[in-house]
């Protein structure tokens, strides 16, 4: 009776033990798995931040640097650059930066095609440099442009 | 008795462990995987913050070199680019930046501008050098020119 008794009790503890192992197990896979999806989170809210603001950065810089002439329109909103009679429109509105070709001379900033998500656009100009600021989220960049 | 004697003790079974050692195997396994893709992790998010810290260096580079051809002068250059600089003894500049390459006081990132002049009859070209450094490992080198015409002097009477 006493060995069945035991034998009985030793199955109780080696099972409780392997039930023991498994949950230390799961934890720490639970724990990996959390710190991966965070990085992975991480990762992809950087890359969108950083290849929006610098790229429509980029755009807008490129786009002045090829013109004949610009000029600055809405308060700082927005640019108008003029290259061969044709009069391209970059602006801010509405959480996005928007641009349209005009062959005309007219210059509002309405009408136009998102072509990035950004949360604001500022470009002021000072003693022959253009400075274009963007701002996604938090973050803003900002560069210089000499004058045309 | 002699039946009593044929009988047999039956001894009892003894637990078998094979449950156990499949389940620390397996174990074993998944461990391995998920240190292998946490590895993975970790060297993506390397990668794009070193990416980061290079986009930021060339948009630096970019405002410097549009400023220095305009201004023609380092510090003029660093003054209305990022504001803070300080001068070193070698009469080069260096301006601290965080990971973004934007001014910081805490910055990890140590950008140093040096400046070289070559000097000709019709002017001075003057060339400007960035050399974006951490932990004294240079990550970036950029240079750009400008040129400065040297003014005839007018003579009397003409």
């Amino acid at each position: 009776m006493d060995g069945r008794r035991g034998a009985g009790k030793s199955d109780i503890v080696g099972t409780i033990g392997s039930m023991l192992l498994f949950l230390v197990f799961t934890v720490c896979m639970l724990v990996i798995i959390a710190a991966a999806a965070s990085t992975y989170a991480g990762i992809s809210s950087g890359f969108d931040r950083s290849f929006t603001g610098s790229a429509s950065l980029r755009y807008l810089s490129n786009k002045i640097r090829g013109a004949e002439s610009y000029e600055i329109i809405e308060d700082g909103t927005g640019i108008a650059a003029v290259n061969g009679g044709i009069t391209c429109v970059m602006y801010y509105s509405d959480g996005g930066l928007y641009e349209k070709n005009v062959s005309s001379e007219e210059r509002t900033a309405a009408g136009g095609d998102k072509i990035f998500d950004i949360d604001g656009l500022k470009i002021t100009e000072n003693n022959g440099l253009c400075e274009i600021s963007v701002s996604c989220g938090e973050d803003s960049s900002s560069v210089f442009i000499g004058g045309r | 008795m002699s039946k009593l004697r044929a009988i047999k003790t039956v001894q009892p079974k003894k637990p078998s462990n094979l449950f156990l050692v499949e389940m620390i195997i397996a174990m074993l396994f998944f461990s391995i995987s998920g240190a292998v893709i946490l590895n993975v992790f970790a060297a993506a998010d390397g990668k794009m913050r070193r990416s980061e810290t290079g986009d930021g260096a060339v948009l630096c580079a970019q405002s410097c070199a549009e400023v220095y051809s305009l201004k023609g002068s380092i510090s003029e250059m660093a003054e209305l680019v990022f504001g803070d600089f300080e001068t070193r003894e070698d009469g080069s500049l260096s301006v601290i930046l965080d990971e973004r390459c934007k001014p910081s006081k805490e910055g990890v990132i140590t950008l140093i501008i040096s400046e070289s002049e070559e000097d000709s009859a019709a002017g001075v070209l003057k060339t400007a050098e960035l050399v974006f450094m951490r932990d004294n490992e240079e990550l970036r080198r950029f240079s750009c020119s400008a040129y400065v015409p040297r003014i005839p002097e007018k003579e009397d009477g003409a």
